[in-house]
């Protein structure tokens, strides 16, 4: 192969560098970090944890901030409106939770996202006003 | 960093991804970018300087931010690392394309053979300099495996153009055991170099 040239051959050198690299078995990449402790992986290791968190605690305040609206909306509506729109038997089911939905207070709010029954019901009736409105 | 189009879709395969695996999808991936950069500054195309921070910790941030924070979607057939390496070669070509038109360019998100892509297609070097130049790296790479035949035998199979599989049939070596003869051809041209300093 005399027409290839020195450019060609080293990039094609470093293509087959990566190629190996890609199929490099886990535990042999785990054993060379073990005998060669880098800096650089365990820095960015760090910001992979950081950066996770961070974005966790976005999304619980996104869906807190939606679940809150939610409850704005429904309020608007009424719960005797909203209670029109759902079956007996879910009426019966979620009759409790109706309750806490009426009691609600500033503080309870604070505390909804852990409820997940109360999320649940909540879901139902959005998904059936807005099923209404349509 | 916001919350972008596919981050719950990501994140429920990110909640499942151990420690370990971010560590093996890491190193692969720094050593992916380290001979990506060195593939793409042949053509003096990519220069880290126009990034304004050390490329290889540029790049590796951008593959695993892009996936977290969902801006990129994790693809369902594609494993950690193929991915991250996926958004390192689109960012590093990107980059270069930016260089060569110096126009600034969206990030074109396109699907191919990832192997197929290690491989890039060169032109012929642009001047009898650059010619010497390189003949001069192949030459240290020459005499850092002097002696040792299946080195030679190696660095034979890549004139030839042949990739991963053909190389290890070459060498009657399984391809998985190819990664001790890249280890040591590494080892030779760093301790060649040092000597010659």
């Amino acid at each position: 192969m005399g027409t290839r040239n020195t450019k060609q051959i080293l990039s094609d050198l470093y293509g087959l560098m990566m190629e190996i690299n890609f199929h490099r078995e886990d535990e042999e990449v785990l054993k060379e970090l073990e005998e060669n402790p880098d800096k650089q992986i365990d820095k960015h290791l760090l910001r992979i944890k950081k950066l996770s968190a961070q974005m966790k605690a976005k999304a619980n305040l996104a869906r807190f901030a939606k679940v809150k609206e939610q409850l704005a909306l429904l309020r608007q509506r009424g719960v005797e409106e909203i209670q029109k729109l759902i079956s007996p038997q879910e009426r019966a089911q979620y009759a409790p939770l109706f309750r806490k939905f009426e009691e609600l207070t500033k503080e309870d709010e604070e505390s909804i996202m852990e409820d997940q029954e109360f999320l649940k019901m909540l879901e139902l009736l959005n998904k059936k006003t807005d099923d209404d409105s349509k | 960093m916001e919350l972008e189009e596919y981050y719950y879709q990501n994140q429920d395969r990110i909640a499942t991804v151990q420690e370990r695996e971010w560590k093996v999808a890491l190193k692969k991936c720094q050593e992916h970018i380290k001979w990506k950069l060195r593939q793409k500054t042949l053509s003096g195309a990519h220069a880290g300087s126009r990034l304004g921070a050390d490329p290889i910790d540029h790049y590796l941030g951008l593959a695993y931010e892009k996936i977290i924070s969902g801006e990129w979607e994790w693809k369902e057939n594609y494993s950690l690392v193929e991915q991250m390496i996926r958004i390192v070669d689109s960012y590093i070509n990107t980059e270069v394309e930016k260089s060569k038109t110096k126009k600034e360019k969206s990030t074109k998100i396109s699907y191919k053979d990832i192997e197929g892509d290690f491989y890039d297609l060169t032109d012929s070097p642009d001047s009898s300099e650059e010619e010497a130049i390189l003949a001069g790296r192949l030459e240290i790479i020459k005499k850092a495996i002097n002696g040792d035949s299946q080195l030679e035998l190696f660095m034979e199979s890549v004139r030839e153009g042949l990739k991963r599989s053909e190389v290890a049939e070459m060498l009657d070596l399984q391809p998985r055991q190819l990664d001790k003869v890249r280890e040591r051809l590494i080892r030779k041209v760093r301790k060649y170099n040092s000597s010659q300093k």
